[in-house]
């Protein structure tokens, strides 16, 4: 380290430490890869499940990924986007719709599930965030995500506009409202304003007759 | 030799409470126990791991480019760390969020490996890492269980306070952990100069 050396020496030197790091790290991630992918992919079922309100407790990889091709089924909303139509062994049909957008620190990424007639939100999970732990974060809890089981978002099923607010903490009132997270106003407005955005999209399903009877 | 240097980081150059390292990550994620335990042993592994390299390759590191081959190496680090939680505790890695990839701007492993691990063998700068990932884990689980406990009313997830506690938000804000690491720190001199005092 008390050497002076050559302005070559030290790019070699840094240049041979980064591809070393680089190498490692492809190497790790080549070993590991898989098994993360499992992961994300494994969370992103249990979550639509959990949504859809079946338990998936103990079910291994493969069986997730039967079950999910069974029950589930990726469809086009009229504007576009993406959604999946679970049915159950009852025949019972869900809508999941998934939502997604800027947090207060980072993207917030997340499904809300519909009942068949797209009038009653039956669920909602997060699947990504990156708010303040113990405030923003707080989201993904279910003493927050149960807030919105049940709640009806329009007044009625001829109705178009989208009633359901998520308000700051302590000030929800009627029926549409929910309360959002304390200390947290920020992530509550964002949160608000992306699954506002969902169901305005849900809505539009409705009147095209995009939803089962 | 080696319990001396552990002991050192820990008590007489606690990384936090004496060298001010690391404050920010401190403040993140003490809300939980259960974050601050795993972010202190991804301290602990990338400031040994780290310490190791330097030492060992403090002979050949080039003077001008030593803080960024450092920053390569705790780079390296951090990631496996990273790649290894998501692999194998996904759940965990799902709550920690963007703060583990943010130990690579941790105060402490750098400050390490230029105070310590660039001027001494691989076996003590492994034993500095562990030392200071100690003394840092320390201070945080310290500092977690105070705002875990108060300011959401739970342990480890685990509801400790009865029904009617209103929990203290405040603490969970940046500032609740400023005021209880203060208290720890004063705390903590106090016990030192009052030690140092009587023994001279």
């Amino acid at each position: 380290m008390n050497r002076s050396p050559s302005t070559l020496y030290t790019i070699t030197f840094v240049t041979l430490t980064a591809l070393v790091s680089g190498v490692l790290l492809m190497g790790a991630n080549h070993l590991l890869g898989s098994r993360i992918e499992t992961n994300l992919l494994n969370d992103r079922y249990r979550s639509l499940f959990a949504l859809a309100g079946v338990d998936v407790s103990g079910r291994g990889a493969s069986d997730l990924k039967r079950l999910y091709s069974l029950r589930f089924a990726e469809e086009r909303t009229r504007r576009g986007g993406a959604r999946l139509r679970f049915s159950s062994t009852a025949q019972t049909i869900t809508y999941i719709y998934p939502f997604s957008g800027m947090g207060f620190w980072g993207p917030i990424h997340g499904y809300i599930a519909l009942d068949q007639t797209l009038s009653v939100i039956r669920g909602v999970v997060f699947t990504r965030q990156e708010e303040t732990p113990g405030l923003g974060a707080e989201i993904v809890t279910e003493a927050f995500t149960k807030r919105f089981s049940g709640l009806k978002f329009t007044r009625d099923a001829a109705s178009e506009k989208v009633l359901m607010k998520i308000t700051k903490a302590g000030e929800a009132t009627g029926p549409y409202e929910i309360d959002g997270i304390t200390g947290a106003t920020e992530t509550t407005v964002r949160v608000n304003a992306m699954i506002g955005k969902t169901l305005k999209a849900a809505v539009s399903d409705r009147r095209g007759g995009r939803h089962g009877s | 030799m080696g319990l001396r240097i552990i002991k050192r980081a820990i008590w007489h150059e606690n990384p936090i409470f004496h060298q001010m390292l690391g404050v920010c990550s401190a403040l993140a994620v003490t809300t939980r126990v259960e974050n601050a335990l795993i972010m202190s042993l991804a301290v602990t592994v990338v400031s040994m791991g780290t310490g190791a390299m330097v030492s060992l390759f403090k002979g050949l590191i080039p003077r001008k480019a030593r803080l960024m081959v450092e920053m390569i190496f705790i780079a390296t680090f951090v990631i496996l760390f990273d790649q290894l939680l998501k692999a194998y505790y996904f759940s965990m890695s799902k709550q920690l969020g963007p703060y583990v990839g943010l130990i690579i701007t941790n105060c402490i492993i750098l400050g390490r490996a230029e105070a310590f691990a660039i001027k001494n063998r691989v076996g003590p700068s492994i034993l500095d890492g562990l030392g200071n990932g100690i003394g840092y884990g320390m201070i945080l689980l310290t500092v977690a269980i105070f705002r875990e406990l108060l300011g959401a009313g739970t342990l480890m997830g685990h509801r400790l306070m009865p029904a009617g506690y209103e929990p203290a938000r405040a603490i969970l804000l940046a500032p609740g952990a400023f005021l209880i690491m203060g208290v720890i720190i004063w705390i903590v001199r106090g016990i030192q100069l009052g030690r140092a005092r009587r023994s001279s």
